[in-house]
């Protein structure tokens, strides 16, 4: 290798360390800024940079001197982000809820495709613990009501997420006011700190009332990933309309989303086995 | 049936009623005001609007927008003027309530959508009018600020319905009119409407952009952008000549203004100067777009793309998989629902020598204990001398006790003193040894010291006199 390839090697190294660092962003640090104003005026270094990240197990999801440089993971990347690093001990029920609170924070700030188009600048809605937990558990209500009615057919044993969420209580704090992480409320402050630690959102306001907002250059992209492996649908669910296989619309989302999710995830398990 | 030469009211009227439907939210935030929880009957909520954009706007020019701080500023005389009472934090809830309004918090912050309907051919249908009026960016120093939309600035310059062009070449024409008749102060307010127009202006031309550097596969560059751009060239092309002509004007005209209007002169040349200065930026930008574009095409073109469109997060993906069936949530599938949303994270390495240096290393306690102790790098300071020698000590205590039984004035013990010689100091003690035991219990003094109901003046000394006593005598001592 020459001496030329192993500096812009190094310079590349270089930049996706200051991507690893999450919280930082390029108005902190001169030399990442720097990077990210060369990497978006210079095509080989985009390319080496994007290579470099993928043989790492990295994927570029977008480069902006807002948000900096935003990773993804490939399938079986090292990068990824094993169970115990996101929470020592966890329940079986617990993974399924958080699962569903960080969807549900993506689909507070950008509800629609559009939103998540135009995802780069503009901030989306703050959002409070108890704006996501109401949120939520309104979502869950509505489908425990819908089964009532028995519009969405599912068989009287078997136990869909949404009942995962309804068992917990909302806000039942301990009394000392520290949160609990058997509540809603104590798992979406949970996963919100989480996030925040990570840069993907900005804690505001007083510690008693604090509200975040949303990095939209960063959470934005993360959720973009979903998008990879719709095909064949616009995505619009419509509940009660049959498809043409005559499923239910319902069940046919839940399905595709079942793929889209380990696909996504690079965990492909084949699950009509 | 009525028609217009040059537009029909087929043309005309969906156009003009969706100006009217971009106003309905602002009416209906006043209409409603008695509903929200914040008593807000004594504020017009349209005119708090309209001035927020006045700030936004004012600061879109220096800055991608303006902070809260400066909004709330730029309202709270209007604030305070319709509720004199108001403090800081009452002027914070009224700003807060207008902005959460502006950017509809309410909605997540989705865009206002109004429904009109409207005649196409022989039939009616109903279009739906989407529109923001402000919007929140994150600063340089990450700090949240607001920006308003090409449609909020409108609603403040009162150019609605027009085009942005058509309504920049209109404003130029009445500020030349109005120059050109030295009704400068006038001017002044026409120059700053053409300033917030260059804003919108820029607003419209750098969303074509950003569009176009998000996704490449979004835009029809060749079809719509290319061509969206010569008309942004010529436009500012003909702003930029009209904003020489208009300089010239107050040139030319300015010099013969009274006294008392040189400062809109001067007022007016800084908008100017400012307009000026935002087309050329944007000229630059735009001269520049397409090699951008074609920069990006580059980088673009072998990323990996979506197969079909975007999601709607909450209806098809948050909704379906609230019905995921537990019995088909393996432990892997339940983890990798988190992990799809969470960032990389960098494997710890074992290195094998970091390894070693961290299990042996000394314990906290151990790693201080050997370590020598540095030395603060402290200069000595000399000791202050004490202010009483003891030859002052000796003096007043003899004086002290020579004390006959009935008592003796400290207004005469320092004369007594000054007569014996007894330098300052010396005198300064025995005051001080007898205030000591003033007001002190009995069984703790030395001396009984009382008020001695008469003041005295004995440089450097005065005030109230004391008659100092010795101690009463026990009976045992007595006996």
């Amino acid at each position: 290798m020459s001496i030329d390839h192993g500096e812009a090697a190094e310079k590349c190294g270089r930049f996706i360390r200051f991507a690893l660092r999450p919280r930082l962003l390029p108005a902190d640090d001169v030399e990442y800024l720097e990077l990210v104003h060369e990497f978006l005026a210079d095509a080989p270094f985009q390319e080496m940079t994007t290579a470099f990240a993928l043989g790492l197990g990295l994927r570029v999801l977008s480069v902006s001197t807002q948000a900096g440089l935003v990773l993804g993971t490939t399938a079986e990347s090292p990068f990824q982000i094993q169970r115990e690093d996101y929470h020592g001990r966890m329940s079986a029920s617990d993974r399924i809820v958080q699962g569903l609170i960080h969807l549900a924070v993506g689909a507070w700030c950008f509800p629609r495709a559009e939103d998540l188009r135009e995802a780069d600048e503009v901030l989306p809605a703050r959002l409070t613990v108890e704006q996501i937990v109401e949120y939520l558990h309104l979502l869950c209500e509505e489908l425990k009501s819908r089964e009532e009615r028995n519009v969405a057919v599912p068989s009287a044993e078997v136990r869909m997420a949404w009942q995962h969420v309804l068992a917990l209580g909302k806000y039942a704090d301990s009394a000392d006011g520290r949160g609990s992480f058997a509540t809603l409320a104590g798992k979406v402050r949970y996963a919100l700190n989480f996030l925040t630690n990570h840069g993907f959102l900005k804690r505001e306001g007083p510690d008693t009332r604090p509200s975040w907002l949303a990095r939209p250059g960063k959470l934005g992209r993360q959720n973009r990933p979903f998008d990879e492996s719709l095909c064949d649908r616009d995505g619009s669910a419509a509940p009660g309309r049959n498809c043409s296989d005559g499923k239910p619309y319902l069940e046919y989302d839940v399905d595709h989303f079942e793929s889209r999710c380990s696909r996504i995830c690079g965990l492909v398990e084949d699950f009509s086995k | 049936m009525y028609s217009n030469p040059f537009e029909t009211w087929q043309v005309a009227l969906p156009r003009r009623v969706a100006t009217l439907a971009r106003m309905e939210p602002l009416h209906r935030f006043e209409i409603a005001k008695a509903a929200r929880n914040q008593n807000l009957k004594d504020h017009d909520l349209r005119t708090l609007a309209l001035m927020v954009f006045d700030a936004v706007i004012e600061h879109m020019g220096l800055a991608a927008g303006a902070s809260q701080g400066e909004i709330v500023f730029a309202l709270s005389p209007l604030i305070v003027a319709a509720e004199p009472d108001a403090d800081a934090a009452r002027i914070l809830e009224v700003a807060s309530a207008v902005l959460d309004f502006l950017l509809n918090e309410s909605e997540r912050r989705r865009a206002f959508c109004e429904t009109v309907r409207v005649v196409e051919g022989a039939i009616q249908v109903r279009r739906e009018v989407s529109f923001h009026y402000l919007q929140q960016v994150l600063g340089a120093n990450d700090e949240p600020l607001y920006r308003a939309t090409v449609e909020g600035i409108n609603i403040y310059t009162g150019t609605l319905g027009l085009d942005v062009e058509d309504a920049h070449a209109a404003n130029a024409a009445v500020l030349k009119y109005q120059i050109g008749r030295g009704r400068f102060r006038e001017a002044v307010a026409t120059a700053r409407q053409a300033l917030a127009i260059s804003t919108a202006y820029e607003q419209k031309v750098r969303r074509a952009l950003d569009i176009a550097r998000r996704d490449v596969t979004q835009v029809n560059w060749v079809g719509e952008i290319l061509t969206t751009l010569d008309d942004a060239r010529e436009h500012l092309r003909t702003r930029i000549d009209a904003d020489n002509d208009i300089l010239a004007a107050v040139e030319e005209h300015g010099e013969e203004a009274e006294a008392h209007e040189r400062i809109h002169v001067a007022d007016l040349e800084k908008h100017i100067h400012s307009c000026q200065s935002r087309h050329s930026a944007l000229h630059v930008l735009v001269m520049d777009a397409n090699e951008s574009w074609l920069g990006e095409h580059a980088r673009q073109v072998f990323r990996p793309r979506a197969l079909g469109v975007l999601p709607d997060l909450e209806a098809s993906v948050l909704r379906c998989s609230l019905t995921l069936i537990e019995t088909r949530l393996d432990d892997t599938t339940t983890w990798g629902l988190t992990g799809a949303f969470l960032p990389p994270w960098p494997p710890h390495l074992a290195d094998g020598r970091r390894l070693a240096e961290m299990l042996l290393a000394p314990s906290r306690e151990q790693e201080g204990g050997d370590s020598a102790q540095i030395e603060p790098d402290a200069e000595e300071m000399t000791q202050a001398p004490d202010r009483f020698n003891e030859h002052d000590y000796r003096n007043a205590e003899g004086l002290l006790s020579a004390i006959p039984e009935s008592g003796a004035l400290v207004s005469t013990m320092l004369a007594d003193a000054r007569a014996r010689g007894f330098g300052e100091t010396t005198q300064t003690l025995l005051y001080l040894l007898a205030l000591r035991d003033y007001g002190e219990a009995e069984d703790n003094v030395e001396y009984v010291v009382e008020p001695a109901a008469q003041c005295f003046i004995g440089e450097p000394y005065w005030g109230d006199d004391l008659l100092v006593c010795p101690p009463a005598k026990s009976v045992e001592e007595t006996a």
